[in-house]
């Protein structure tokens, strides 16, 4: 609730939701370093002569004024710090990019700061836009997203009977958070998805490295699609639904494969 | 939204309809109340008819899926028109502004929308299949991608481009050119910038 009081306030966003309202406004959905989620209206945004509509919208890193009400915020007085070109006439880096924003979105709370959250969607945007890793990248922005909103899956440590986790295939348990020993009875509850070695090696790798370092490893499919699976099925569990924006970007993942 | 409420029962019904239709605050639901209360009972009858008429006589062309008050719309059964050039746009309201400009003498295609992830809005909600049989089915040299210069726009172009490529490499496809002002909505945009960004449009293969 800090700030909620403060009636006009600047900060930097970015946009994760955009929709028409009424003739010409535009209906926003911010992430902010100080306020979290802020969700307001753009008045006459759509217009040609509109001073903030060429500077909203989805996915574009702005500067802007927001003034608090009751309700919704207004906002005015936009300029563009970057709109990541790199993303132009490409699906599959528009595709990403807009799932990166939708969980981020589903990640935050409103008027609840989290600069971390913030950093990382800006980061990662700006290294999809320069990568080919489209896939690596997602998996590291997921776990990553994850670890900051403190949900980061259990790697080290059976979830299940609270042994160390030894070097081996074990499983993964999205109801309980992280990996289960093959060796232990599992208690009944949601299925349990393979976890095998290099999967578990991987998971733990982007979980405690940046970018710049992730970026160099050589993963084969296998592990990549392994590491998906868990990943997509805990965050699924994690937010109580898919992500909405999930089907498209498998729709153009599978484009991609033909195409190979 | 504060409601205010006349205590005339037959008022306020009127008042909440006028509501309903996009741009309409209630104050000036108020004000086109009070003003069909002055009006002769003919010219309430005749805006009565229209609204109904509206409803009655209108479809969807079969073709281009604009609005139309027969199967065929008065653009796709115009003879003089070339039908193997396709306009791509996002809503009837769309085909209004281009056809202001008069410079566009092909035939239009209108999506009813556009590929919003976020909303659960994926190509099979749009009307890109009915896209790809027009082009499997008609001679057509080039489609024009007019869709908004957003993002969801771009990823609309983006995904119909590549639909196009995978059908028929030798189809011609081009995208309005950047006259528009990025995040505006070609509904709003004037005529002299719109028949600029025709002129110029630029190719998308
Ligand atoms: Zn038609």
């Amino acid at each position: 609730m800090k700030n909620f009081r403060q009636n006009i306030f600047n900060t930097e966003a970015l946009v994760v939701r955009i929709s028409n309202f009424g003739e010409s406004d535009r209906l926003i959905n911010l992430i902010t370093p100080k306020n979290g989620l802020v969700r307001g209206i753009a008045k006459g945004a759509k217009k040609q002569n509109s001073r903030i509509g060429g500077h909203i919208d989805l996915l574009k890193f702005i500067k802007l004024s927001v003034k608090t009400n009751k309700s919704l915020c207004t906002f005015n007085q936009a300029e563009t710090l970057n709109s990541f070109n790199g993303f132009k006439n490409n699906l599959s880096k528009m595709s990403r990019g807009i799932y990166m924003g939708e969980i981020a979105e589903k990640f935050s709370v409103e008027w609840g700061e989290n600069k971390n959250l913030f950093n990382l969607l800006v980061q990662s945007l700006s290294l999809l836009e320069k990568t080919t890793d489209y896939e690596l990248i997602t998996r590291w922005y997921e776990i990553q997203l994850l670890r900051i909103s403190g949900f980061a899956p259990e790697l080290n440590i059976c979830v299940e009977s609270g042994k160390k986790i030894d070097p081996g295939n074990h499983l993964f348990s999205s109801d309980k958070g992280g990996i289960v020993d093959i060796s232990s009875k599992p208690s009944d509850g949601n299925p349990l998805i393979p976890a095998p070695i290099n999967t578990i090696k991987l998971l733990k790798f982007i979980s405690n490295n940046q970018w710049n370092n992730v970026c160099k490893v050589k993963v084969d499919n296998k592990t990549l699609d392994n590491t998906k699976r868990i990943l997509k099925d805990y965050i699924r569990y994690t937010l109580g639904n898919s992500p909405k924006s999930e089907y498209f970007m498998d729709e153009i993942i599978q484009k991609e494969k033909n195409r190979l | 939204m504060s409601q205010i409420n006349s205590s005339l029962p037959s008022i306020d019904r009127l008042v909440e309809a006028f509501q309903r239709l996009p741009g309409i605050g209630p104050k000036s639901a108020q004000r086109l109340t009070y003003h069909l209360i002055k009006m002769k009972r003919e010219e309430s009858a005749e805006l009565a008819s229209a609204a109904l008429g509206i409803k009655d006589n209108l479809t969807t062309c079969e073709i281009c899926f604009n609005i139309s008050e027969k199967s065929q719309c008065s653009i796709c059964s115009d003879n003089e028109r070339n039908s193997q050039i396709i306009c791509v746009v996002e809503e009837p309201l769309n085909v209004l502004a281009i056809e202001r400009s008069k410079i566009f003498k092909g035939l239009y295609h209108v999506l009813y929308g556009v590929i919003s992830p976020v909303d659960a809005i994926g190509p099979d909600n749009l009307k890109i299949s009915e896209l790809t049989q027009r082009i499997k089915n008609n001679e057509i040299k080039e489609i024009i991608i007019a869709t908004n210069p957003t993002l969801r726009g771009e990823a609309t172009a983006s995904y119909i481009r590549d639909m196009v490529l995978e059908l028929d490499k030798s189809v011609e496809i081009s995208r309005l050119a950047r006259g528009l002002p990025s995040g505006s909505d070609i509904e709003y945009v004037d005529d002299s910038t719109l028949v600029h960004a025709l002129n110029s449009r630029s190719s998308l293969k």
